[in-house]
């Protein structure tokens, strides 16, 4: 008879052969270039277990902690509790002119009554970055090694991040853009997306940009990867004064998630096909497409 | 840690580590080795009818054929609205197979699902790959457009059962109706060397059919293309490439 000591070491030597056998060649590094660690090539694990990703923190960009810009555009809580929708503080020097007056034009709306647009709350896509501001739902992180997809349970919105690629020569415009992206530290993924229309939200204060804007977001794990924050960094000269940042936070969710994609669908729960006085439609085809 | 918890652990450790060796990359890609249909697909004709393999019309018992009927004249004099189109909410299965709009395979391997994305409508399938699919009574109490779906691999075939419908949306394009006690079986394999994905689906529905029937779906196997965007009432994808498709 063996004894479990023995078997336990000779499962061990098993493993261990087994392991050696299929391990890929030793590659010498030269003096100059130190191995990279272990840590610093792992690939982050964005999975969440069973849980989902919900918004922490509140639904606008905090100032990224030692930045030394004015930070992003913030809101003011004065006409509350009589107006609920967002009045922007557009005394921000990032804005350009042209952003100052859209914005202080919104404003007056909203200050006036009128029901503030808001994209995903009119199943509008959220775009990149404004989707990550989107309070209401959970997101999961679906990571392939050639991609990585941002699942939203809202209207099954999603952004696809194409890894260790260039962008291309002429992505279009679109809500989503044309994200790519790589690993970093064994704890982030860096997001880099260009191709942006006009059309998607920023944050919830209405800010405009153009179709020069640049996003890049970096999706760092944090509380041994049971939380993580998006760095994100915005450029658009056509715009902004100056490049800014803002930080979002994520946490994992209460409750588990369904074994089944739960459908989410925006245009009919109430807003969509019951229309709301006074608000924008919600996206609606007036000719098939085919 | 004594021998014998070392014991238990070691396979598992064994296996994480092969598998991660396997996938060439790391234990967030980690996964065991199963056929690879991952990728974009696009079909290269369009019917708005779904047609049972074996031709002829299907199987539709006299007062669904009536229902049938009743949603083809209501469509064409637009009497009835047509959500998947004018709302865009999801065509659901078996509508989806027929769209003339590419879709993705997405295998998550190391959570044990498989996604199937499709670009008309953003509708995004997950299959668990872990547990086979609850009783029909478990998931009439949240029905889907797309149901609920849970698939095994058969050699290389991937076997996708779906139930779980609510009955909200049409069976397919021409406005066939269909019930939520509809169920749908899909055989999903490669073929010709990995160009052509083949998914042969069985539909089950004793409301509306007097048998079951089953349809077959190729597509091309696209690594040129990506899903794009897709928004309701705006320009989408030219799909004059797609046999069958007339412009509206």
């Amino acid at each position: 008879m063996i004894s479990t000591s023995r078997l336990a070491r000779r499962a061990a030597s098993s493993a261990f052969v087994v392991i050696l056998a299929c391990a890929p060649p030793v590659i010498v590094q030269s003096a100059e270039t130190p191995a990279p660690s272990a840590k610093a090539n792992a690939i982050p694990d964005f999975s969440s277990g069973r849980k989902m990703w919900v918004l922490a923190g509140g639904p606008t960009y905090q100032k990224v902690p030692g930045d030394k810009g004015p930070g992003p555009v913030t809101g003011t809580n004065k006409y509350r509790p009589k107006i609920v929708d967002p009045v922007a503080v557009t005394d921000n020097p990032l804005l350009q002119p042209w952003a100052k007056k859209v914005m202080d034009d919104a404003n007056r709306k909203v200050i006036a009554g009128e029901i503030a647009f808001n994209a995903p709350s009119r199943c509008f896509p959220g775009g990149v970055p404004g989707i990550l501001l989107f309070p209401g739902e959970p997101m999961e992180i679906l990571q392939t090694p050639k991609e990585v997809l941002l699942l939203w349970k809202r209207d099954a919105q999603i952004q696809r991040v194409y890894l260790d690629v260039p962008h291309s020569k002429n992505p279009g415009y679109s809500w989503y853009g044309e994200s790519i992206g790589h690993y970093e530290n064994g704890d982030t993924l860096v997001v880099d997306t260009i191709g942006l229309d006009d059309k998607g939200p920023l944050d919830r204060f209405r800010t405009p940009h153009t179709r020069q804007l640049h996003v890049v977001e970096r999706f760092k794990l944090t509380d041994g990867g049971k939380k993580f924050e998006v760095e994100v960094h915005i450029e658009d000269p056509g715009a902004f004064t100056a490049p800014w940042n803002g930080l979002v936070k994520f946490e994992r969710g209460y409750d588990e998630r369904t074994d089944h994609w739960e459908e989410d669908i925006c245009a009919e729960a109430g807003d969509g096909l019951i229309p709301v006085p006074g608000a924008v439609p919600v996206p609606h085809a007036t000719k098939r497409d085919f | 840690m004594t021998y014998h918890r070392i014991q238990h652990l070691l396979p598992a450790v064994a296996a994480l580590a092969l598998g991660a060796l396997a996938a060439g990359q790391n234990p967030v890609h980690a996964a065991p080795a199963v056929p690879d249909i991952s990728g974009v697909y696009w079909t290269t004709s369009y019917n708005p009818r779904i047609d049972p393999i074996t031709g002829g019309s299907p199987p539709y018992k006299p007062e669904a054929m009536a229902q049938y009927k009743k949603n083809m004249a209501d469509l064409a004099a637009s009497k009835l609205d047509d959500r998947a189109r004018s709302y865009c909410l999801p065509d659901g299965v078996p509508r989806a197979l027929e769209s003339p709009y590419p879709f993705e395979i997405v295998q998550a391997l190391n959570r044990g699902e498989i996604y199937l994305i499709y670009e008309i409508n953003h509708m995004i399938r997950r299959v668990d790959m872990q547990k086979p699919l609850p009783p029909d009574k478990e998931l009439q109490v949240l029905p889907f457009y797309a149901g609920h779906s849970a698939g095994h691999w058969d050699g290389n075939t991937l076997v996708i059962e779906t139930a779980g419908f609510n009955d909200a949306t049409f069976l397919d394009n021409s406005g066939a109706p269909h019930s939520d006690q509809l169920r749908t079986t899909e055989r999903i394999r490669r073929l010709d060397d990995g160009k052509i994905l083949e998914d042969v689906v069985t539909i089950h529905d004793p409301v509306v059919f007097t048998k079951d029937w089953t349809a077959r779906f190729v597509y091309q196997a696209r690594p040129d293309i990506r899903i794009v965007d897709y928004n309701c009432g705006e320009k989408h994808r030219d799909l004059s490439s797609v046999k069958g498709v007339r412009p509206q």
